[in-house]
């Protein structure tokens, strides 16, 4: 009796009522939630691919017979045989840097992200290298999406085709992902990325993770970031995107072909943990984070004006939110 | 009490992170015995034409050839080949200039050199121009390189003295900003990238009709067929104190 109870426990957890009425006879509502085992879920993420489809060759001196499609196809099918669901994503630039790009346009690198089950991913600056319409051509080569909130496409062929978010279930999760790539003037030649136009990656970050975290009531907010780890200057980062907004949850970064050798957690606007972690660049690593979720007690969105002292001492900070 | 939480955690209530576990995993092949049939065959046709293509060999490079600043063997090698094109194919230009992110790999090992090896350090699709520039102009370039703590060139020579360019040759000559000058390059640059926006004021530009990648490819094959390898040296060319 005792086993069937914990059987018909286990169920219950999975959020049917039915079941869980059933769990009433054997158990106190009370006993029931304290022995709830939390939600968890496991990210695996990757950034800056360019097109390393293979391992580096054997002569490479720093990343000889490291990386490449399949051993990562390997890893990831190993933690999904472990964990169930995982979410699977890209921080961006995921084109260029090796013959396949030139010779197939980035057709394989997609064929094979939808094949390893890429839930979703961001646009990097090199994923303009053949223009919009490059991209647009590989599009139904992608069986995921693609998220990026800070570049207004509605004035190019990408229209409708890049969402700013979405929302993923899983293990009876709701996780918000949205993307944030860098400014592309200067960055990339003005005929490849067109009619796209840059929007302010701090603010429309705020506003979309309130969305999220407000009104979707998402368990937890990704942002997807293509502006880099950090700089010397003060350049947008991934830094200055933690420190300078809130309800995001974790950045998964790219661009600066960062090798952190762990996450870094900054403080955000409301003194909050946002997790930071990028993986370098080529699929030589894959990161993970395993997450453990409790219910959401402090519900502190401030969506009303917040005055915020910044630590170096420069001037007060004001967020203005909708 | 009992009852309320009940209705909470049928209802799915919203979650918030209570703890995370993090590890950045290395991907090599013994990062487990592991294979993905699936993902080799999905590769194998697309391999096996590129690999026809790529695995040419075609020039032998005598020294590992590095991606530094201010200046590297790597894109020292880069910028002397493409000058050497431009003028095999009747040009004149009186310095070249390249960008260091441009160049792809960190380093040219010693070794053959295969079509693959120039993909890999030039993947980029960027045209090769000719742009003439006012002495003017030249000085406010070459202070953006020294600012930029150096760039691949050739034929050109600066110190970087407190983040400006001086002691300025060109062709061996010094610098003379009431001159014109013709300088071979790339359209990135040409357009402004890289922060190089003193070459928006070009006087003329003119296109070599070719990519940089097929520029190097090219002159890279003649010199072997003139029994010339692959020599990068650091030669001073752009020093900083």
């Amino acid at each position: 009796m005792e086993e069937l109870v914990k059987t018909k426990r286990r169920d219950f957890l999975k959020q049917t009522l039915s079941l869980s009425v059933f769990g009433m006879l054997a158990n106190s509502p009370m006993r029931v939630l304290a022995k709830a085992l939390p939600k968890k879920l496991t990210i695996l993420h990757t950034n800056d691919w360019h097109s390393r489809i293979e391992p580096f060759p054997a002569i490479d001196k720093n990343y000889g017979g490291m990386g490449g499609a399949e051993v990562r196809a390997a890893v990831i099918k190993n933690i999904r045989e472990k964990e169930g669901e995982i979410l699977l994503l890209d921080a961006g630039d995921i084109f260029q840097g090796t013959p396949y790009f030139n010779f197939y346009g980035g057709e394989l690198e997609f064929k094979l992200m939808t094949e390893m089950g890429y839930d979703c991913a961001t646009l990097g600056n090199h994923d303009f290298d053949n223009g919009l319409d490059g991209f647009n051509k590989q599009l139904p080569h992608a069986g995921f999406s693609f998220v990026n909130a800070n570049y207004d496409f509605s004035k190019t062929l990408l229209k409708d085709k890049i969402l700013p978010y979405k929302i993923f279930k899983k293990k009876g999760l709701k996780i918000g992902v949205f993307g944030i790539g860098i400014e592309l003037k200067g960055l990339v030649p003005d005929k490849l990325f067109g009619n796209t136009i840059y929007n302010d990656p701090v603010m429309i970050a705020n506003q979309i993770a309130l969305i999220l975290k407000r009104d979707k009531k998402c368990d937890l907010v990704i942002c997807l970031s293509h502006l880099g780890y950090k700089y010397n200057s003060s350049k947008v980062s991934d830094e200055v995107l933690a420190s300078q907004t809130q309800n995001i949850d974790l950045i998964i970064g790219g661009h600066t072909h960062t090798f952190l050798p762990e996450p870094v957690i900054f403080k955000n606007l409301v003194n909050k943990n946002v997790i930071v972690n990028q993986v370098g660049w080529a699929g030589l690593q894959l990161g993970r984070i395993d997450f453990t979720f409790e219910p959401f007690i402090n519900k502190n969105y401030s969506a009303q004006s917040s005055l915020i002292k910044f630590t170096n001492g420069e001037d007060a900070y004001m967020l203005m939110e909708g | 009490m009992g009852l309320l939480s009940l209705f909470v955690l049928s209802c799915n209530p919203q979650q918030q992170v209570l703890q995370s576990q993090s590890k950045n995993l290395r991907l090599n092949s013994d990062s487990l015995h592991l294979s993905d049939q699936h993902v080799l065959q999905t590769i194998q046709p697309y391999k096996i034409q590129l690999d026809s293509l790529m695995n040419v060999q075609i020039n032998t490079a005598d020294t590992d050839m590095k991606k530094e600043l201010p200046e590297g063997a790597l894109g020292n090698l880069v910028c002397d080949v493409l000058m050497d094109y431009a003028i095999a194919n009747g040009k004149h230009p009186d310095f070249c200039l390249m960008n260091h992110g441009g160049l792809r790999i960190p380093t040219l090992y010693k070794g053959p050199v295969y079509v693959r090896t120039v993909y890999e350090l030039m993947p980029f699709e960027n045209q090769l121009l000719l742009l003439q520039l006012s002495g003017i102009n030249c000085k406010m370039l070459f202070d953006a390189i020294a600012l930029n703590g150096g760039t691949p060139v050739a034929g050109l020579r600066m110190k970087i003295l407190n983040d400006s360019a001086s002691q300025i040759q060109i062709q061996n000559l010094d610098f003379d900003v009431n001159k014109n000058y013709w300088i071979l390059t790339s359209d990135y640059l040409a357009n402004g990238g890289d922060k190089a926006d003193a070459l928006k004021a070009a006087i003329q530009v003119v296109d070599v009709n070719i990519k940089i990648r097929d520029a190097l490819l090219v002159q890279i094959k003649q010199m072997k067929i003139n029994g010339k390898t692959l020599t990068g040296v650091k030669d001073g060319r752009i020093s900083k104190n």
